[in-house]
């Protein structure tokens, strides 16, 4: 049975170019990124062997920054907790292969994209608990919430449900590039793809969802919601 | 559309995702101006740019301690699988590898079906398992693998296995599970009145209740409510209905024990009210407590118990192991020793000091306090060489390394 892994775009092997670096993309896991590492020696040290202290210290430096990635990537999601425990389960499995070229942050960041890219491709999106939505998102209330941070949950409930019907690999690049503001570069290196090619599923996305937003006219008083008191 | 209105949609684009220099949003202005369509279009991004200003839900603490505590356990186990390298394979190669895969797979339905290990165990098609499940059965125990899971049954011991679901419904019996965390697709375990998710542990479920031995594992009520989780040394045990259950509803569990709940327990809609206690009452309370820890609230929840510490010993020990809990979410973990500790010395004797002796050890080891770790695992294996967390405790108790010399 393949690995979950192996069903990651990995297997495409490109070139990708531009802004001083040159590397190939494969196994997110073994990729090196052109960032300096300027990493805390004996915490990458410790996490390479495996010591607890370490990877508990790398865990508390970047839990939040992972469940915001792909909780941007995803939407609101009962599965988070279990994407960010992926995402760290792999990384620490992974650390043997860490050549250190790269930040642990651009790293991680990696790991995590391919683990929501993952979900997003096995298409097993669940719907969020009711316990777990509070009574201001329910999508029925046709006028939108009074204050700023209920109005802006809805929305991102809003869109996400309409991303759903945007392949996943045009989403990730799509939400990479406008929402988490990565360069193209970026986008290419964190996907596993070429620059054309994740051009081209940023701007294919831009048009499905510009006809999907069209047909949803009553998204633009809960954007307007959103930004009265930003 | 003219090339003005080309370079405005990427403009527009790039905009919306922070990219535009301030003469490239000039530009973008003044075309904005002059046309309606791309005017239409820039607009029609507002909820994207609204997205990127929000700041998303993050995970509750004691969501981020449960992930912390369950990344680390991982860390020291093997891989479930190394991560394969294609290279020179390349996209063809691996698709014709699938594909080969998928020919196998059909023509032969039943080879990644169950497979038994050793004892006593029978597998079947049909009895009403549907054309997908297979049901196994054990008069005697036995140890059985289904799909990437490692069970043991216990006697008398009946389920229906569903590989394409990666689901155990449990029939009757006990059966201990042990399974690798699986992205998006959860091993599930189903009983007639509630269903066990698992993130990745090894558990023992039977029709009354659920025991986790490492990992942590979600229940949720029959109805698809979400009950809470059940972390490593924790139980749960399904609440006797207070009404008499319909001719069609499954006995209620002979015995129901007090023990950790993680959260509010209704059972069945079918068997029982969601409340069969006074809201105001100290069960209220603790079932608020409760409901308050998996919402990763822990001041509230010390807040809710804490006059229960001096009420009956049932009532009370139940309030200590949520008040220990309770630090265990915020991360502190010094003070939640403290409060299993107290959970030992008060109510000893019972089955939450079993379990809060066994949760101390198990603390200690994992903040890497290998010498605690080793005194307290030698201590729950003297006070319960026979326990539920016994053979846990002892393959812990092995793992420990010696002492730095």
């Amino acid at each position: 049975m393949l690995s979950p892994l192996s069903l990651f775009p990995a297997a495409t092997f490109n070139r990708i170019r531009g802004f001083g670096y040159d590397h190939e993309v494969g196994d997110p896991r073994d990729l090196t990124s052109p960032a300096p590492a300027g990493e805390d020696p004996a915490l990458l040290a410790g996490c390479r062997a495996q010591d607890p202290a370490a990877l508990d210290a790398f865990f508390r430096a970047h839990a939040r920054y992972v469940e915001r990635v792909i909780a941007r990537l995803t939407g609101p999601t009962p599965d988070l907790e279990d994407l960010v425990q992926t995402t760290f389960i792999q990384a620490f499995q992974s650390f043997a292969r860490f050549r250190g070229e790269a930040s642990l942050k651009t790293w991680v960041t990696r790991i995590a994209v391919h683990v929501a890219l993952h979900q997003l491709r096995a298409g097993v999106r669940r719907a969020l608990p009711l316990e777990l939505v509070p009574e201001s998102h329910e999508p029925e209330d046709p006028a939108p919430p009074a204050d700023q941070e209920a109005a802006s949950r809805q929305l991102a409930r809003r869109l996400h449900a309409l991303l759903d019907k945007i392949a996943p690999k045009k989403r990730v690049a799509f939400l990479l590039y406008t929402v988490d503001e990565r360069s193209i570069e970026e986008v290419a290196a964190l996907t596993g793809s070429s620059k054309a090619a994740a051009k081209s599923r940023i701007w294919f996305a831009r048009r499905e969802l510009l006809a999907m937003v069209k047909a949803q006219p009553d998204l633009g008083p809960l954007v307007a919601a959103t930004e009265r008191a930003s | 559309m003219t090339p003005s209105c080309t370079r405005a949609s990427r403009l527009s684009l790039a905009s919306v995702g922070g990219h535009a220099s301030e003469a490239e949003r000039l530009e973008l202005e003044a075309h904005l101006a002059t046309c309606a369509r791309c005017s239409a279009a820039h607009a029609e991004l507002a909820p994207v740019r609204a997205l990127r200003a929000a700041e998303p839900d993050g995970l509750s603490s004691s969501a981020r301690e449960r992930v912390r505590r369950a990344a680390l356990a991982g860390a020291t186990r093997a891989p479930a699988s190394a991560p394969r390298r294609w290279g020179p394979v390349g996209v063809g190669g691996a698709l014709a590898l699938a594909s080969i895969a998928a020919l196998l797979f059909l023509g032969r339905p039943a080879a990644d079906g169950p497979r038994v290990v050793s004892g006593d165990v029978a597998i079947a098609r049909g009895s009403g398992a549907g054309p997908e499940g297979v049901v196994v059965t054990s008069a005697r125990g036995g140890e059985v693998r289904l799909g990437d899971a490692e069970t043991a049954l216990a006697r008398e011991t009946s389920l229906v296995w569903r590989r394409d679901a990666r689901s155990v419904e449990l029939r009757a019996g006990s059966v201990t599970i042990d399974v690798e965390h699986r992205a998006g697709q959860h091993f599930q375990v189903r009983t007639p009145r509630f269903l066990v998710e698992v993130i990745g542990t090894r558990f023992t479920v039977d029709l009354a209740g659920v025991r986790t031995e490492r990992g942590t594992v979600r229940v949720f009520a029959a109805d698809g409510t979400p009950l809470g989780y059940v972390a490593a040394g924790q139980s749960w045990t399904l609440p006797a209905p207070a009404a008499p259950a319909p001719a069609e509803a499954p006995p209620a569990p002979a015995a129901v024990t007090p023990r950790p709940v993680p959260a509010a327990a209704p059972s069945s809609p079918v068997a029982a009210p969601a409340r069969t206690f006074a809201d105001d009452g100290p069960s209220a309370r603790l079932g608020q407590a409760r409901r308050a820890l998996a919402r990763g609230n822990a001041g509230e929840a010390r807040r809710l118990v804490e006059p229960i510490f001096h009420l009956g010993r049932e009532l009370a020990v139940e309030a200590r192991v949520i008040y220990a809990e309770s630090f265990l979410t915020e991360g502190r973990y010094t003070d939640a020793v403290d409060g299993y500790e107290t959970v030992v010395r008060d109510f000893p004797r019972t089955a939450q000091a079993e379990s809060a002796l066994y949760a101390v050890a198990q603390l200690e080891s994992e903040h890497g306090r290998q010498a605690e770790a080793r005194a307290g695992l030698a201590r729950y294996l003297a006070h319960y060489p026979h326990g539920r967390f016994a053979r846990e405790a002892n393959d812990r108790l092995t793992g420990l390394t010696a002492p730095a010399q």
